[in-house]
């Protein structure tokens, strides 16, 4: 028998143990330009929650493979290095991956850069009855004594789109916990201290109906959201470098607008993106909540939405929305030119 | 002594190639490999020299999911949660089908058109994750059903 160096072998094992563990955390490309002032004043603060404990694959013309959530992770890496007065918190949720199937290991990494440095990355293992207390733990740690309440304050949420009633699936690692749109609004909740984000941007399928509208009222003063199917190439994070300090609705129209321009160039479905003034809106959210059909749907993500003025039979109120929509090229709604900007469940 | 040692760096050189394999085995994952399949669908309708063989492949390729999703429906006894994601997936499916051949109050797509038709169904079929509602069990039931027949 081949001899074997028992010290050799268990060296081995520990540096590709120590490999495996961290083989799914997205690197942080090393900055290009030297890193701002240490003293430039902070004006903006944006906390990430990037989902990845799903199928995040999709193929774009040339059949390339690209992974959503990694993708979106690298765009704002690359804007949080170029933001010389913003602080960013990055969450990435990641499949668990349990060590020789059997250990479980950590399933998130969260990344801190304040004035365009990488100041911390650190993993940890994702509460299932909590989804984001360790997100929330990390910002509460890191953050600059800076106030909320002085900072321009956005949330941006990537991921398949958030049921409105809690249903178990959505995260592959943790199958049996359900997750909702109640969840996420008690996250946003955990990692402000303000009474609520200047702005909130839900990169996901059917983040425009009014229960989710009027699940983040409390905790959002503009939302930006797409009441219809969105792409997984998503709204680019790098976009968020490109815009200016504002009022909060015009940080979410600015955004939308340029995510939109991006979109249609890049897809043939349709790219229907809305902002939501919550004040505005709020009245008319928590209406047709309780006259449009529920989504009773047992699926992870929920059932078909639909532009809501084909739903119900009243008219919908669309002051405090406003909408960019571009209909698919092919398909049921190819027809469908306008948007109401609200999204409702549909059993067709 | 000795032989002990030598038995224990054979365990650990054992766990080690258990790690590695362990990545292997959970690339195979039955969504992942849908997607990839319509992607070569989508490639190889690109590829098709002229506009009736893009839409007979399209054609081909598209009643071979549906049937594989009625063969996996009848072969097992579904969720609630998976009987809805095969119905909403087989609904999406027909009336694509229905859109290429100008069937069910639809034109049917020019034929210069195709190539972005193409473009079309793999996008609307992963923008949505229309196969994320589908448990890992039934997608794999759906994907091996889907080789052997298309």
């Amino acid at each position: 028998m081949m001899p074997v160096c028992p010290r050799a072998a268990l060296l081995l094992c520990a540096v590709l143990l120590t490999a495996s563990g961290c083989s799914s955390v997205v690197p942080v490309p090393n900055a290009d330009a030297p890193p701002p002032s240490p003293s430039t004043e902070l004006q903006q603060r944006i906390v990430v929650l990037v989902h990845g404990d799903a199928s995040y694959l999709y193929h774009t013309p040339d059949g390339a493979a690209h992974q959503a959530d990694e993708e979106t992770l690298r765009e704002a890496f690359a804007a949080a290095r170029s933001m010389p007065q913003a602080e960013v918190f990055i969450v990435h949720q990641r499949p668990q991956d349990p060590l020789l199937g059997l250990f479980p290991r950590d399933d998130g990494t969260l990344y801190h850069f304040r004035r365009g440095r990488l100041q911390h990355r650190t993993t940890y293992k994702r509460t299932p009855d909590s989804t984001f207390a360790g997100a929330a733990a990390f910002l509460r740690q890191y953050r600059s004594s800076t106030p909320d309440s002085t900072l321009l304050t956005t949330a941006l949420y990537y991921g398949h789109a958030v049921p409105e009633r809690p249903r178990p699936g959505y995260h592959r690692s943790h199958r049996d916990v359900p997750f909702g749109i109640d969840d996420l609004a008690r996250g946003l909740e955990q990692l402000t201290t303000a009474d609520a984000f200047d702005a909130v941007v839900l990169s996901t399928c059917d983040g425009g109906t009014p229960h989710t509208v009027a699940a983040l009222a409390p905790y959002a003063r503009s939302l930006l959201a797409s009441p219809s199917d969105l792409h997984l190439s998503f709204l680019d994070a790098d976009l968020l470098s490109t815009l200016p300090i504002a009022s909060p609705s015009a940080w979410t129209a600015r955004f939308a607008k340029r995510a939109h321009n991006r979109l249609v160039n890049r897809v043939t479905t349709a790219v229907t993106l809305a902002t939501y003034d919550m004040d505005r809106v709020v009245s008319t959210a928590r209406g047709p909540t309780r006259t449009a059909r529920p989504d009773t749907s047992t699926t992870p993500t929920g059932g078909r939405h639909v532009d809501c003025r084909r739903v119900l039979d009243a008219a919908v109120d669309t002051s405090g929305v406003r909408v960019w929509h571009r209909p698919a090229r092919f398909g049921p709604q190819a027809d469908h030119t306008t948007h109401s900007g609200w999204g409702c469940h549909t059993s067709e | 002594m000795r032989t002990l040692l030598h038995r224990s760096a054979l365990v650990v050189l054992a766990l080690m190639l258990l790690a590695v394999a362990t990545p292997v085995q959970a690339d195979i994952n039955p969504h992942k490999k849908l997607k990839q399949h319509v992607r070569s669908m989508v490639q190889d309708v690109k590829a098709a020299p002229t506009a009736e063989k893009k839409r007979a492949l399209l054609d081909e390729k598209l009643r071979g999911m549906i049937d594989a999703l009625n063969r996996a429906e009848s072969m097992a006894t579904l969720s609630p949660s998976d009987q809805e994601g095969i119905d909403a997936l087989r609904t999406r499916l027909q009336e694509t089908l229905d859109e290429l051949h100008g069937q069910n109050g639809y034109e049917a797509v020019p034929a210069g058109q195709l190539n972005s038709f193409a473009d079309y169904v793999q996008q609307d079929f992963e923008q949505a994750d229309r196969t994320l509602t589908i448990s890992l069990t039934t997608a794999l039931l759906v994907l091996i059903l889907i080789v052997l027949l298309v």
